[in-house]
Parts: structure tokens; C-alpha cells; sequence
């Protein structure tokens, strides 16, 4: 047996021992080594043998068995301490695994529960309010409809408490387990030990006194943790045990103050050398440089002796050796930099701002580097591919020799070639593209595998491939862009209503399709690389199938709206489709973002976003993940496809569209099983990855000036360019509604009512009459054009908007005739605006009545009321955590804002 | 068939064809019917296609299911270049 053998008998010994009654067990020879009777003296014979293979020496003549033991089992106590570590370090461990899941099933359920609580209030508070209102058939029926989503959201609420009961009880249930034989072990202790050793009892047990305050804090904490409420809120701590609010401080008390508790919490972890970004170029320069050290200087010509590492190198590469120097420093700066750091030559190192043209003037005077420069490789490119099209264009202008008497002749744009007529427009494409390739810059992306060139320059470059023939067949037939990825990923259908992604793939490793193209390979980018459609069979003929051709486009006026407007009117039509799915798909989004903003906070963001952008150009909101118009009815396609031709309607559109964009990524993320972390850390470039970008983008970017940006290009598209083709197009009164981007007020993305944008002008007073007419004839032209649902919906807006515009000039009687309807603000109005977007009307209405321009009658006290209401519906939002923490400040300002008009109303009524 | 060009049928519509993609070896068109002046109208399909440029053969994709998956994959093509190039304001 070895010393480690021996080590181990003599400790398993020990340790036999402290699990046996004090009769069973004695003092080895009286020292303080503990033993089961029957072991003393395997544990004697044990402990000489240790002895002697520790000191490496026999024992002989006489020796004091007792002092050698004592010594031994001083020695021993070492081990046991640590031992007597990792079993509490194990069972920390096993009591953090053994808890995560519930922990996270509890964060998730808990964020669900808010939002379905915040939807019931939402609720109650509607159908307390409709029930106030004159009694209609239509009331009654949206109350009915109304207290059917409540009992579902109640269900909903119940089902949900359930779920978190169940996973507290697994949760602290198992904690308990483990509770309880820790204080079996002290239990044990005390009736094992000798007699005479000094004991507490507590609750008819006896523990020893070392244990005592330990033993004590295990029993509380397992008396509260089966005295958790299930009807209370649930608070976790640590991540392994559900408490009621009332209970937190206590546990967390106890947590803190118990061994085996103490190793729940993450060790700190390993030091481990992170790789850092530049690490591998440093690397391989330092390689670089023992390249250009002199080892043997007798024999070396010119050595140069450089101070600053005690090293020579030779004459002619001194400078390259000083660069190699200076570029280390300047990468080692970027590895322990906090600051931002940027990528240099495509990725190749990430430096600080300050040092990145050093460094690409350093690489690029490198007689090692100069060649990997990615620019001067793509410029080489675009150099070779401008050679190539200046042999095409010869061959063009040969042609001319074989022209007829009838052949027009031309001259190129730039009058270097002449060529036949019907070349001419190819010849002076080429020529455009040639110019394109001879500009130098920096940066540049390689488009369709054909040449690089800059961001900006990528719409013209693509523009000017596609309209040759040249570049044809070299011009992408279908994207391969997100949806062949997808398909590769196989996502499922819609039908599936657990979508299951499989695991991510980096792109360098999936299989490539075979590109071919006449003149060379392309580069593998994804979204640019150009994909060969193999033709396929024509399908058997039926009643269903169609037979047609494939052309070009012929007229100049559709070619260039094709090409300026391509984007808008795809969306719009996916935007149709999209509303079609709202009722049933869509309702996934709402669903799938609370479950997932556990780990994935930005779903939530998105929908914030969604309900942001949707309230700034319409009357419509999500609840539930159903869309609603103002007047609480559910959207159909048929609505929705009446009003997306209008600018309004298209902009609203345009949400839903990119509603639809991120139900595919929340579903996507749904089913990832990764970490928020692991997901924006990753490298690797995937379809998820991708939609998780568009997701960020989405978030961070200012959707109502992106709306306004867009409503006003559509509306200029079809009063100008279309006007004659769509019939439901924008009058250019409407057109005129539109602001323009650049006055928007960057800070306060609030909406106002519905068809106006953030920092509409306020109209005019000397103008009124005429913007009365104008918002008259929208009026009439929606009547007209628009349905029922949707005409009440805008014409009720469009007062509430004109009301709030009119402000206290002139005498009341003209106010009065300048009101669209001459109607007085109706509880339903005052209802109405006590959404979101109808904030500025109320402070509007209220205004008006501390000017005295309200009109006789006016009930103040249904306004005060509406107020009132929505000072606490933004409380209760902000409360309930469901407000992007974009929009806390801005809802904060309105709340006080709508404060301070209540206060004011209110002092005015006691005559203040 | 790719982006941009017209799909001319037998029955005399023209259809301006506004994406391409292929899913589960289908090729799928989403389409915006044109009129004479090749300006679209508000009439959008999706079609299945097979064929090639000189002949081909489509039908009109109904299956609400496929509707819905060709309406989130085109949208999230879509969304793509929208959110990177529209939206850095």
C-alpha cells in the first residue's frame, strides 16, 4: 500500500467512526484519534505504517506508539477539514442544480403573471366603464365579449398561480430534504459523542454545543418554508427557495448565517486567461519578429542593435522590425482597452479609435502584411474586372463592323467608343460601372460575387449590374438571404405550434450550393451570393394551374417605380397578409414575449415598440396579441385591407408587418434553449442571429420617425406617380397632413391622435376655417372610401385631433362652429381619450376649460374623471414593470403633466 | 423568375413578381398584379411555380398554413434590409 492508500484507511476510519454510538467507538490509545472498538488496532498498525512512509524511515527500538498517533491524526486533521468542505461545497452544488429549473419556471410564470393581470385590470376597468355608458346593442355586446376575455384572462391568472405553487413546492420541498439530514447528522453527532461532551436540547433533540446555532437556524428556516402562503406573492432567494414578501429578509438572514448554505451561492470562479481579441496577430508577430532577429551577429551583415529589447536585427529590416514594435503596442493597447474598440482591415485586429490609421498605415507599409490589406485585395478585383469590361466594350464596338446600311451608329456616353444603338445603352452601363470600379475607397463589400464597392454605392451598383447583359446571369435570381437559410434550418410551418429550431450551424460550416457563374466562382456572403435556379419540369396541367411567360419590364415610368418603390409595396402587401394572420398567429407574439422576456428581455421591447408605432398612426392596439380599432372591435383582413391603401393605413401596415418580423424572431428564440448571453456574444453568423439584429435594430431605432419617413414617401408616391392607378390613394389635402421627418422632436416619440404625427405644427388660429374644410373634405373622402368600422373610427379622431388643435383664441361662439361634429366631448370621447394616444386631448380639453372656451354645459367632472383614470392606468403600468424603460420618462412627464392640469381644474373649482 | 420581372399569364393578368423563394424544393412567387401601364394594383398573390422563364406553370397558393409561413419568411426578408438600412436614423 502506498501513502496515499494508507492516508485514505486511516481517515475512512475516522470518519466510520463519527456516523457510530459512543459505546461502539473508542480513543485510539487515548489520543484524540476516534475509532470503532473493533478498529483500534488496524487504525494503530495503520497509523506506524503512515508514519513511516511519510518520514521515510523504520521505526525500531522503543518508540511512543501514542505521541506517533497523536502526530498522525494531526496531520489527518487537515484532510478532514477539507473533506468535511467539499461535502457542504456537493451539497450546495446538488441543491443549486437541483433548484435552477424550478427558479426559472418561477421568474418566467412571474413575468407572465404580470402581464395577464395588467391585461384584467385593463379589463374591468373597460367593461366598469362601457357599463356606465348609454345602454346600446352594441355595448352590451362588447361588454359580453369583454367579460368573456376577463374569465379567460382569470383562468388564465388561476392556471398560472398554479403553476408557480406546484414549482415552489418542488422547490422547497427538496431543500427541505436536504435541511432535514443536515440536522439528522448533528442529531447523530450528539448521540454519538462521548460522555461528558456539552449539549443543548432543542425541541426534545439533543445537538452539541458547537452545533447548537446552526441546528437552530435549520429548524427556523424549515418552519417558514412550510409556512409559505400559496395565496401570497411568491419571492425567490438565492434562486433556491420560494418565500412570501414577508419572509424574504429572514430567509435571506438565515441563508447567509448556515455552512451549508454558505456554498449555494457560485464560487468564485477559476482564474482562466481570457483570450483576447488581438491575441492571435500578437501572436503571430512576435513569431514574425524572432524571424528577423540576428542570433549569430559575427556572421551577420549590418547587424543593428536595438535598445529596447536587447536584440539585433539586420540594417534593411530594421524599420520593418520598429513597425512590428510600434503595431504590438498598439495592438496590446487594444486587448486591455475599456474603450470601444473598432475592427481594422476587415476584422483583422480591434483597436482604440485614436490608433486605427496608424495601425492601417503600419500594416500597410509592412512587407509582411501590405498584401492582406482586404481593400487592396478587393481593389485588385475591381481593377482586374475593369480590364475585363474594357475588352467587352471592344467587343461591342466591334460589332459595328458587322452593321447595315440600316444599323444605327452611336457614341459612348464618355466618346471613346462607337457602337451599334442597340448596344448603347449596355455600352454606357458598363462604362458607369468601370467609373464605379476606379474609385478608391475603403470598407468595401462585395456585391453578387461580381465586384466591391462601398455601402453607399451598393443601390447604384446593384441598379447598374441588373440592367445589363453582361452581368446577368451573375445577378442573384432569388436572395440567398433568410429564407433559404430558414428553409435549411428547417423551420415548420405556422402549424406547429412548438417550433423546434435545430441547432445553429455556422454558415463557414454548412454545406455550400454550387454556384456557378461563366466567369468565376463568387464569394460565399450570405444575402449577396447569387443563386442558379436548376429549371425544372412543367407541372401536370389542372383547373388551378396557369400557364404564363416571364418578361421584363417595358415601360421607363413602372421600371423606376419598381426600382425606388420596391420595398413599400412589398410590405404593404405583406403587411395585408399579416393582418390576416393577426387574429389567430399573432396572438403567438404576445404569448411567446412574455414567456421568453424572462431570458430574453428584448421581446417585451419589441412589443413596446409595435404598440408604440400602432398608436402613432391609427386607432388600432394589441391586446392580447389581438389587433382592436378604437371602438374595441377585433380587426378583420377586410377592414384592415380597406385602410392600408391610405398613407395612415399603409404606415399602420408597415408595423404590422414588422410585427409579423418579430413573431418570427421571438419564435425563433422561443425555441433556442441558448442563453440571452450566448446569443449576442456569438460570433457566428445565423439565420437567428440575424433576426435577433433586426430585432435590436428595431428596438433601438425611433419607429415614429421611421413611420412619418415612410407615410410621407408613400403618400408622395401615390399622389404624385400614381394617382391615376390606385383608387384609394391620399387626396393631396392628406398629403399635405404629412411632416416632415426632420421636425420631428427626437425625445418625445409620444402619439398625439390619430392621423397626426409627434410635432405636427398646431394649426394656425387666422387659418382655422380653412383647415376645417380640409379636414372636412379627408373626412368626406374617407366616408367615402373607407368602411363603416373604419370611417367612424377616423372621423371621430380627426374631431378629437381638430379639438385639440383649437386652443383659446377667439369668442366661444366661434369655437363652438369651428368643433367638427358641434357636439360637446361625450363620456365615450372622454373614454376614448383616456387611451394612450388621446393624452395631448385631454390636456387639450382641460386647457380649453381653464381658458374658458369650453362651451356652456361641459362636464367637467367626466373629465376630471378621465383624467383622474389615466394618472392611474399610467401608475399601474409603470408599477406593473410592463413600460419599455425608453418611454418611464415620457409617461412620467405626462402623468405630472396631466397632474398639474387636475390640480389646476380642481383649484379653479374651489375658486382658487 | 426573379425579382422584378412580370409573370404574364395565359389569361391575360400580369403579375410583377416582388420575391422569390424556395421552400421545401417549391419555388414560391410573391407577385403584386400589374396593370397596362405595368403599375401595380393592390390585387397581391403568392404562386407555386414550376417552369422557367420561357414557360412556366403557376398556381395559387391557398393553404392558409403555407399563406401564413410564406407571409412570415417574405416579411422577415423584408424586415432584413428595412431594419438595416432604413431605420439607423
Amino acid at each position: 500500500m502506498n501513502e496515499e492508500q494508507v492516508k485514505r484507511q486511516l481517515l475512512d476510519m475516522i470518519l466510520e467512526a463519527q456516523d457510530i454510538e459512543f459505546a461502539k467507538k473508542s480513543n485510539v490509545l487515548n489520543t484524540r484519534a476516534v475509532v470503532a472498538n473493533d478498529k483500534v488496532a488496524s487504525f494503530i498498525s495503520a497509523a506506524l505504517n503512515y508514519y513511516q512512509l511519510v518520514n521515510n524511515k523504520t521505526l525500531d527500538g522503543v518508540i511512543d506508539i501514542a505521541s506517533i498517533i497523536e502526530e498522525v491524526y494531526a496531520s489527518l486533521t487537515d484532510e478532514l477539514q477539507q473533506e468535511a468542505g467539499e461535502h457542504y461545497i456537493d451539497k450546495g452544488f446538488e441543491i443549486v442544480e437541483e433548484t435552477k429549473k424550478e427558479a426559472q419556471q418561477i421568474e418566467a410564470l412571474g413575468a407572465s403573471l404580470k402581464t395577464v393581470i395588467s391585461t384584467s385590470n385593463q379589463l374591468f376597468k373597460e367593461i366598469n366603464s362601457l357599463s356606465l355608458a348609454p345602454s346600446s346593442l352594441d355595448t352590451q355586446k362588447r361588454i359580453a365579449e369583454l367579460q368573456e376575455d376577463f374569465r379567460y384572462a382569470s383562468s388564465g391568472m388561476v392556471n398560472i398561480r398554479e403553476q408557480i405553487i406546484a414549482a415552489k413546492n418542488r422547490m422547497n420541498g427538496f431543500v427541505l430534504e436536504k435541511i432535514k439530514e443536515e440536522m439528522e447528522f448533528m442529531e447523530r453527532a450528539a448521540m454519538n459523542s462521548r460522555v461528558g461532551t456539552e449539549y443543548e436540547v432543542v425541541e426534545g433533540k439533543k445537538v452539541l454545543l458547537n452545533d447548537y446555532r446552526e441546528y437552530q437556524d435549520l429548524l427556523v428556516l424549515s418552519k417558514i418554508l412550510n409556512n409559505v402562503k400559496d395565496n401570497d406573492d411568491m419571492v425567490l432567494v438565492d434562486n433556491i427557495v420560494a418565500v412570501n414578501p414577508i419572509q424574504v429578509d429572514s430567509v435571506k438572514g438565515l441563508l447567509e448565517g448556515i455552512t451549508l448554505f454558505g456554498f449555494v451561492k457560485p464560487l468564485p470562479k477559476e482564474e482562466v486567461k481570457e483570450e483576447k481579441i488581438n491575441d492571435k496577430l500578437i501572436k503571430e508577430i512576435s513569431e514574425y519578429l524572432t524571424t528577423l532577429e540576428v542570433e549569430d551577429i559575427a556572421n551577420a551583415q549590418e547587424p543593428y542593435y536595438l535598445e529596447a529589447n536587447d536584440k539585433y536585427v539586420l540594417e534593411s529590416n530594421k524599420e520593418e522590425y520598429q513597425n512590428m514594435l510600434e503595431i504590438l503596442r498598439i495592438l496590446n493597447k487594444g486587448n486591455n482597452s475599456l474603450n470601444r474598440l473598432v475592427p481594422v482591415w476587415g476584422g483583422m485586429a480591434h483597436v482604440e479609435f485614436v490608433d486605427k490609421e496608424r495601425l492601417e498605415l503600419l500594416l500597410d507599409k509592412s512587407k509582411r502584411y501590405k498584401d492582406k490589406n482586404p481593400d487592396r485585395l478587393m481593389l485588385r478585383e475591381n481593377r482586374e474586372l475593369a480590364i475585363e469590361l474594357e475588352e467587352y466594350l471592344g467587343k461591342l464596338g466591334e460589332k459595328k463592323k458587322s452593321a447595315t446600311l440600316n444599323s444605327e451608329i452611336a457614341r459612348t456616353s464618355d466618346g471613346r467608343y462607337e457602337v451599334l444603338g442597340e448596344d448603347l445603352e449596355e455600352a454606357n452601363t458598363i462604362i458607369e460601372i468601370i467609373n464605379m470600379l476606379k474609385t478608391r475607397e475603403a470598407n468595401l463589400i462585395n456585391v453578387y460575387g461580381i465586384a466591391n464597392v462601398s455601402a453607399s454605392n451598393i443601390p447604384k451598383f446593384k441598379d447598374l449590374v441588373q440592367k445589363t447583359k453582361y452581368f446577368s446571369a451573375k445577378v442573384p435570381q432569388a436572395k440567398e438571404g433568410i429564407v433559404e437559410q430558414v428553409e435549411r434550418s428547417e423551420m415548420p410551418t405556422l402549424e406547429d405550434p412548438k417550433p423546434s429550431f435545430s441547432e445553429p450551424t455556422p454558415i463557414a460550416e454548412e454545406p455550400k450550393k454550387e454556384v456557378k457563374t461563366e466567369e468565376k466562382d463568387v464569394k460565399p456572403e450570405v444575402g449577396l451570393v447569387p443563386v442558379v435556379s436548376d429549371e425544372e419540369p412543367i407541372l401536370e396541367s389542372d383547373d388551378t394551374k396557369e400557364k404564363g411567360k416571364i418578361r421584363k419590364l417595358t415601360k421607363d415610368k413602372a421600371k423606376d417605380f419598381f426600382r425606388n418603390h420596391k420595398r413599400e409595396i412589398a410590405i404593404i402587401g405583406l403587411a395585408a397578409a399579416a393582418m390576416l394572420m393577426a387574429p389567430t398567429v399573432m396572438q403567438s407574439v404576445a404569448v411567446a414575449a412574455s414567456c421568453t422576456a424572462a431570458k430574453f428581455p428584448a421581446t417585451a421591447g419589441v412589443m413596446n415598440v409595435i404598440n408604440t408605432g400602432l398608436s402613432a398612426v391609427s386607432n388600432l392596439s394589441f391586446v392580447n396579441g389581438t389587433l382592436y380599432n378604437a371602438a374595441g372591435i377585433p380587426l378583420t383582413y377586410q377592414i384592415a385591407a380597406t385602410n392600408f391603401w391610405p398613407a395612415v393605413g399603409a404606415a399602420t401596415a408597415k408595423v404590422a408587418a414588422l410585427g409579423a418580423g418579430c413573431f418570427i424572431g421571438v419564435k425563433a428564440i422561443d425555441s433556442m434553449e441558448y442563453a440571452d448571453t450566448e446569443l449576442r456574444d456569438g460570433t457566428r453568423i445565423t439565420v437567428r442571429d440575424r433576426i435577433l439584429d433586426s430585432i435590436e435594430a428595431l428596438k433601438s431605432s425611433r419607429p415614429i420617425e421611421f413611420l412619418a419617413g415612410l407615410k410621407d414617401s408613400i403618400v408622395e408616391k401615390f399622389s404624385n406617380n400614381n394617382s391615376d392607378v390606385i383608387e384609394d390613394v391620399p387626396s393631396e389635402e392628406m398629403a399635405s397632413d404629412v411632416v416632415e421627418p426632420s421636425i420631428l422632436p427626437p425625445d418625445n416619440p409620444i402619439p398625439v391622435t390619430l392621423g397626426t404625427l409627434p410635432g405636427q405644427e398646431p394649426v394656425d388660429p387666422q387659418q382655422t376655417p380653412e383647415r376645417i374644410k380640409e379636414v372636412e373634405e379627408i373626412s368626406d373622402e374617407i366616408s367615402k372610401n373607407l368602411g363603416a368600422q373604419l370611417q367612424q373610427e377616423m372621423a371621430e379622431a380627426a374631431s378629437a385631433q381638430l379639438a385639440s388643435q383649437l386652443k383659446g383664441d377667439g369668442p366661444i361662439e366661434e369655437k363652438k362652429e369651428q368643433t367638427l361634429t358641434g357636439e360637446l366631448p361625450s363620456p365615450q370621447m372622454l373614454h376614448d381619450a383616456a387611451g394612450d394616444k388621446y393624452i395631448s386631448v385631454l390636456a387639450s380639453y382641460a386647457d380649453s376649460y381653464l381658458a374658458d372656451t369650453m362651451p356652456a354645459g361641459f362636464n367637467i367632472e367626466a373629465l376630471k374623471q378621465s383624467i383622474r383614470d389615466k394618472i392611474g392606468d399610467i401608475q399601474h403600468r409603470l408599477d406593473a414593470g410592463v413600460v419599455d424603460k425608453n418611454n418611464i420618462d415620457i409617461l412620467m412627464q405626462q402623468q405630472a403633466e396631466l397632474r398639474g392640469k387636475l390640480d389646476a381644474i380642481e383649484a379653479r373649482g374651489r375658486g382658487i | 423568375m426573379e425579382e422584378g420581372s412580370v409573370l404574364s399569364l395565359a389569361s391575360g393578368k400580369e403579375y410583377l413578381i416582388l420575391d422569390v423563394i424556395t421552400l421545401k424544393d417549391e419555388k414560391y412567387l410573391y407577385c403584386v398584379q400589374i396593370d397596362e401601364e405595368e403599375m401595380p394594383t393592390k390585387e397581391y398573390k403568392y404562386f407555386k411555380s414550376r417552369g422557367n422563364d420561357d414557360e412556366v406553370e403557376v398556381e395559387e397558393v391557398k393553404d392558409k398554413e403555407i399563406v401564413n409561413a410564406l407571409t412570415t419568411l417574405f416579411t422577415a426578408n423584408n424586415l432584413v434590409d428595412v431594419t438595416n438600412e432604413e431605420q439607423a436614423a
